[in-house]
């Protein structure tokens, strides 16, 4: 390239224009270099601060003797006994009752009984009247002797009746009679009536009556 | 005063003293260098501060520059122009290099004027021509004075791509400035 005789004539061109006069204005400068020395102290003194805390953290344990870390052991002991002891005084009371609450057996609860509460109001006493409520049996009744059996039972009820309303109800109501050993509630159980017999059929009733 | 790696190391140490000998000694020509790419005295200023601002950061964090200083404060500059381009889409133009030439209050000979005339269409050509890699190659190379490996290092890019990127530059420049002057190019 610099063979050129054109190439080095651009390059001497080009070498005179970098000594032009385009300075930095002094007003400008000044003020950069102010602006500049403003931030390199403050950086500077956050660097030195950050490694000053770094080599007491660092370096301030390691430099400490034996003896010497024998002395801040025991100082910190006795600082916690001391703010350890000051706590327990403020709060002997509630420490008190908890080691009370702890130390006391388990007794077993006595179990009081539930007050009685006494009302002036008078007592009624209710008593329930039972009602008297009488069953009929219906049955069937073909026979003679049935129906007289119903009728001295009715006539018996009847009485019984008469005899309950002279009481004035206030009487005890009457239990169901007895069933006679047909209480009539089972099918197929209830005495069926004598069958006509072939001698009632044979009689012949004269027509002319 | 403390100079070369006895500085940079007593700035590692954030040393106010040789943190402002560091500026002293570097800011001006950051602020040429971004003055000449992004044509704004207050962006130059602006840039110059967050260069040293990095260097302050870095510093702290126990990184930056171990060796070449210069190089590394040219690339936290170029990296600032490259981006602020890329966010306002500026094209950084050279015409504040014009100015020596604007401010002779003397009556300037033939010689001075032809020169003035070269100056002035290699400028525009710089500026127009030019993709933005070879204006930072040429600008680093032939205004800066960076070799090609720190160049390489300032742009990250490959010392033959450099060198490929410089050669294509001047190339053009040279055909610009033949087309505009004439026969002597």
């Amino acid at each position: 390239m610099e063979n050129n005789p054109g190439d080095q004539k651009v390059i001497d061109l080009l070498s005179k224009l970098k000594n032009d006069e385009s300075a930095y204005p002094s007003e400008l400068l000044e003020l950069r270099r102010r602006k500049y020395l403003q931030k390199a102290v403050q950086v500077g003194f956050a660097i030195r601060a950050g490694a000053g805390l770094k080599n007491m953290i660092k370096g301030g344990v390691a430099r400490l003797t034996p003896t010497a870390g024998t002395w801040l052991e025991v100082a910190l002991v006795v600082a916690i006994v001391a703010e350890v002891s000051t706590a327990a005084y403020f709060y002997r009371h509630k420490l008190n009752n908890l080691f009370e609450a702890s130390l006391t057996t388990p007794r077993a609860q006595e179990v009081t009984p539930p007050p009685v509460v006494t009302s002036l109001l008078p007592v009624t006493e209710i008593s329930v009247v039972p009602i008297a409520t009488g069953t009929e049996t219906p049955t069937a009744t073909s026979t003679l002797s049935d129906t007289i059996d119903n009728h001295s039972n009715s006539s018996t009820n009847g009485n019984n009746e008469n005899s309950n309303n002279s009481n004035g109800g206030n009487n005890q109501a009457a239990s169901t009679p007895a069933p006679k050993g047909n209480n009539g509630n089972h099918f197929g159980q209830t005495k069926q009536p004598p069958k006509p017999t072939k001698e009632l059929k044979d009689i012949k009733v004269p027509k002319n009556k | 005063m403390k100079e070369g790696v006895a500085l940079l190391k007593a700035a590692q140490k954030l040393d106010e003293e040789a943190l402002t000998a560091i500026f002293d000694q570097f800011a001006p020509a950051i602020y040429k260098y971004t003055l000449r790419l992004c044509h704004d005295p207050i962006v130059a200023d602006n840039i110059v501060g967050d260069v040293f601002a990095q260097l302050l950061e870095q510093f702290a964090a126990g990184k930056g520059p171990r060796t070449n200083l210069r190089s590394y404060l040219y690339q936290t500059a170029y990296h600032l122009v490259v981006d602020r381009s890329r966010d306002s889409q500026h094209n950084a133009p050279l015409e504040v290099a014009v100015g020596i030439y604007e401010k002779g209050q003397f009556t300037p000979t033939q010689t001075q004027i032809e020169e003035r005339v070269m100056m002035e269409a290699l400028i525009t050509a710089m500026n127009t021509e030019l993709t933005e890699d070879q204006r930072h190659v040429v600008i680093l190379r032939f205004l800066e004075d960076f070799s090609l490996k720190e160049t390489a290092e300032i742009i990250g890019k490959e010392v033959n791509n450099i060198k490929v990127i410089q050669n294509r530059g001047i190339a053009k420049l040279r055909k610009v400035l033949g087309m505009q002057l004439g026969e002597s190019w």
